[in-house]
């Protein structure tokens, strides 16, 4: 599991076609950064702080961006980011909350709770690109220079 | 003057004597001388020498004889002009007196009847001088003039005086007319002096003392009848307390004759709380601080009773300023102090029904009416118990309610009595009050209660019933330990609050009924909203996860098939691409629906955040976020002075974001596009309304056009899924308004919505 401490982008996404969709978008804007896909929030938790399954990674070394779906099985994105953003070593790291709808409650509490930004998932792909787009501009180039 | 006369008579006997010597001289001298002397010649010288000799020797005889005598007489006569004087002067001083004498006097001849002497106060009682009045005859004619009382009143004088008896010759209150026709009273008296023949008269005039007389005598009667017939009893009363004169009404007052008053001293009939304050004030009086005062006071009747009176005194003192005696003037208030007192009694029953009325209107528990009622009742009646029962038609008994007593009697509240144990039962049932006038003599008590009463050393009973709407719900209940106690009044007092504390207890008890079910009725909302927000919740995840888990599928449906159009566009024929284009279409729209969903439901249920919102500058910055530039080009469009109104402004937005845009959509099939927004004021709402010249629609469809899902196109006429319009009547409703659409097909529409005026 040595290409885990490589991760530099966690996305975490139970739809997989919504993962593969990002993954595709990722790819037209030309970022090649390693990335984790984890399709629950127990399971992100775990790889977050190098528990259970990743017990024998280094403390997220090298992650730069989380992408956080809001609606997670087990436990949901809410928590996992509350989880992220009250541990002193991780709460640095960029959350990123991808959600399906404006609904103006989640967002705030997402906020509230320490998130960066968010991205509303369009079904309209082109905007879903242009918003990663601006997010990879950001967040991950700007990191890399 | 005897003096006077003797010298007179010497005088004479000298005289004489002269005459006699003198006669002898003459007849015998010459014979005597012719004795001795024959001579012629000598005698005749002698004779003449004779002659001078008898003029010598007369002359001696007069001087010696006369001189001394004369000289006498001079100071006789002296006298005598002396004492004319001295009686002129008498006569004056008499006069004097007799002028300024306060009585009448005149004095007459008997036999002539006529007047000799009037003085002053004679002719000034009778008016007339003494030149009028010469006579008897003229007298009475001028001073009676009237004819027949002047008859009688001379007759009788005439007959007194005829009688020569002094002792009838006075006459009294005889009635005069003066000179100046003033009415006169006098008193006559006459006095004779028969030697002289004279008759003197005295006369008064006693009109002043008459009148005087005659108003002391009236003043006497009326004092008499006063003090006898007055309406307030008056008393004379010695400094010791002793009664002295007592009137008829101060008798009737206190019930005692006037001899036993006579007899009594005032603490003997001053009831003894009283007897202090009238000592006190007696003091004062006989310490000088003052003469009168006036105090209320009780005296006990003759018969027992208490007789309240207001007593007036004032003492009357001696020329050593000590206290002679004392009037006291008693008024009976026993009848005011009764009417007070009734009137007090008239105004605490006012004042406890008013205080009952009131616990029912705040309405106070049953407890508190019933506790504060007893409490008020008893010390109106003044009686030491008060009870009240309420009747448990269900399980058959009685219940000791409330209790109020002067001391701590054994029936308690919440005691319990058999319904079958009160025989009385059935009277009370029929609303009958029960009035015992004596415990001790009703053979069987009723009730353990009663017989506990008993114990208590109760003697006397009133039980009222509790009546509402003909049922018994109680009975009130007061004793007391006098035989007899409860007056007519009293009942009737009893009565009246028992009427009116059986539609307290009535109403409280409906009260606490009505509480109680409002305390059901509020947990049962609590309930039922408590499910309705579960509900709503569950609605709201649904919605939730309808936007997610629904929208989800839709994202992937059209993103992959974008990647077919993208990715393999060379291995498909158009036919091919226009099919996944459909399908991407109808994904699309399907996503559309459910965000119109979300939108819809997000209307009701959000917040309202009110604000004062400036409607015209809204409905510009609308239409110019809304509008394309072609749209801006060709539309015709018209905004009046709109009102400012109070309301979410993100929502009222809303509301012209939709009444706008449909107005464009529905007006650009026109060539000439005109929109006109306006308002204006009805029933204190304002009325925005949004008109186009457009498609319009059939009126008769214009109820359904607020509808969700409802739509009157279709969809390739115009776009849209029939959300908006149920959206706007959704938030104009939230804020308190109506909408309503006019229109006609072809012939444009008119869109209205009111909002209530700040």
């Amino acid at each position: 599991m040595e290409e885990d401490d490589e991760i530099e982008i966690l996305l975490v996404e139970d739809n997989p076609y919504d993962a593969e969709l990002a993954l595709r978008a990722f790819k037209k804007n030309n970022i090649y950064n390693p990335i984790k896909v984890l399709d629950d929030g127990e399971e992100a938790l775990d790889f977050i702080f190098c528990r259970g399954e990743y017990n024998e990674r280094g403390m997220c070394k090298k992650i730069k961006v989380i992408l956080l779906d809001l609606k997670l099985p087990k436990i949901n994105g809410l928590e996992v980011l509350k989880a992220i953003k009250t541990d002193p070593v991780t709460k640095k790291i960029p959350v990123v909350m991808l959600t399906s709808s404006k609904e103006e409650s989640d967002i705030v509490e997402s906020y509230n709770l320490g998130a960066n930004s968010y991205i509303v998932k369009p079904v309209d792909f082109n905007k879903f690109v242009e918003a990663v787009r601006d997010l990879g501009l950001y967040w991950l180039l700007l990191n890399q220079v | 003057m005897g003096k006077n006369l003797i010298q007179i008579t010497q005088i004479q006997r000298i005289i004489v004597l002269y005459i006699v010597v003198a006669c002898i001289w003459i007849l015998f001298s010459d014979q005597f001388l012719q004795w001795f002397f024959s001579d012629i010649v000598l005698n005749s010288r002698l004779q003449t020498y004779k002659g001078w000799f008898f003029v010598m020797a007369s002359g001696v005889y007069f001087y010696s004889y006369l001189e001394p005598k004369i000289k006498e007489i001079d100071i006789l006569h002296g006298l005598i002009i002396e004492s004319k004087e001295d009686v002129k002067k008498k006569n004056e001083f008499i006069e004097t007196i007799l002028d300024n004498l306060p009585i009448g006097l005149a004095v007459n001849y008997i036999d002539e009847g006529s007047a000799s002497y009037m003085n002053k106060e004679f002719e000034n009682i009778y008016g007339w001088p003494s030149e009028i009045i010469t006579d008897i005859d003229s007298f009475f004619k001028h001073v009676y003039p009237d004819p027949v009382y002047r008859k009688q009143v001379q007759e009788g004088i005439m007959e007194d005086i005829g009688s020569g008896d002094i002792g009838r010759m006075q006459w009294d209150s005889l009635e005069i007319i003066s000179k100046n026709g003033e009415k006169r009273i006098i008193s006559a008296k006459n006095i004779p002096i028969y030697k002289q023949n004279l008759m003197i008269s005295t006369v008064q005039d006693i009109t002043r003392r008459k009148q005087a007389e005659d108003e002391l005598k009236m003043s006497e009667k009326l004092f008499k009848s006063l003090f006898e017939q007055a309406a307030v009893g008056i008393a004379q009363v010695s400094p010791g307390g002793q009664f002295l004169k007592i009137n008829s009404r101060f008798c009737e007052i206190i019930g005692y004759s006037e001899n036993e008053l006579l007899n009594l001293d005032f603490k003997t009939i001053t009831h003894h709380d009283d007897i202090y304050l009238a000592e006190q004030c007696i003091k004062d009086v006989f310490s000088g601080i003052t003469d009168k005062f006036e105090i209320e006071k009780r005296y006990i009747h003759k018969n027992g009773s208490i007789v309240w009176v207001k007593l007036y005194s004032r003492v009357v003192r001696d020329e050593f300023d000590s206290v002679k005696y004392a009037i006291a003037v008693i008024v009976d208030l026993t009848k005011r102090k009764q009417a007070e007192l009734k009137i007090r009694q008239y105004n605490e029953r006012f004042n406890m029904l008013h205080e009952i009325d009131k616990s029912i209107i705040s309405s106070f528990s049953t407890e508190q009416i019933a506790d504060n009622v007893l409490k008020r009742l008893r010390k109106l009646v003044s009686c030491p118990f008060a009870r009240l029962m309420l009747l448990d038609s269900e399980n058959n008994d009685m219940l000791v309610f409330a209790v109020e007593s002067s001391y701590d009697s054994q029936i308690k509240k919440g005691t319990h009595l058999k319904l079958s144990q009160n025989l009385n039962i059935e009277k009370l049932e029929r609303g009958e009050s029960l009035l015992i006038s004596d415990l001790r003599e009703v053979k069987e008590p009723s009730s353990p209660l009663a017989k506990l009463l008993i114990k208590e050393g109760m003697r006397s009973a009133l039980s009222v019933p509790l009546i509402v709407e003909n049922k018994l719900i109680g009975v009130l209940n007061l004793a007391s330990s006098e035989i007899n106690f409860f007056s007519k009044e009293c009942h009737e007092i009893v009565y009246e609050v028992a009427t009116q504390l059986a539609i307290a207890v009535h109403q409280s008890e409906l009260n606490t009924q009505i509480q109680q079910n409002s305390i059901e009725l509020e947990e049962r909302v609590k309930e039922r909203t408590s499910q309705l927000e579960n509900t709503n919740k569950e609605l709201e995840s649904f919605a939730y996860s309808v936007s997610h888990d629904l929208r989800a599928p839709l994202r992937a449906i059209d993103a992959y098939s974008q990647i077919v159009v993208e990715d393999y566009a060379n291995k498909l024929d158009d036919e091919g691409i226009r099919l996944l284009n459909v399908v991407r279409e109808n994904s699309q729209k399907m996503d559309q629906l459910i965000k119109d969903i979300l939108s819809m439901s997000k209307v009701t249920r959000i917040e309202l955040r009110y604000s004062t919102i400036d409607m015209e500058s809204m409905v510009y910055s609308v239409y110019e976020e809304i509008a394309t530039h072609d749209q801006k080009d060709t539309f015709d469009l018209s905004i009046s002075s709109l009102p400012q109104c109070y309301g979410d402004s993100v929502l009222i937005k809303k509301v012209w974001s939709n009444l706008l845009s449909n107005a464009l959509k529905y007006t650009m099939p026109k060539d000439e596009r005109i929109i006109e927004v306006g308002n204006y004021s009805e029933n204190g709402k304002n009325v925005y309304y949004v008109k186009d010249n457009g498609v319009g629609f059939n009126a008769k469809y214009a109820e359904k056009l607020f509808g969700i899902f409802q739509r009157l196109h279709r969809t390739d006429e115009f776009e849209g899924t029939g959300v908006g319009l149920a959206i706007v009547q959704q938030i104009i409703h939230r804020h308190g308004g109506e909408v309503w659409a006019e229109g006609k097909i072809n012939k444009g529409s008119k869109f209205y919505f009111s909002m209530p005026e700040r």
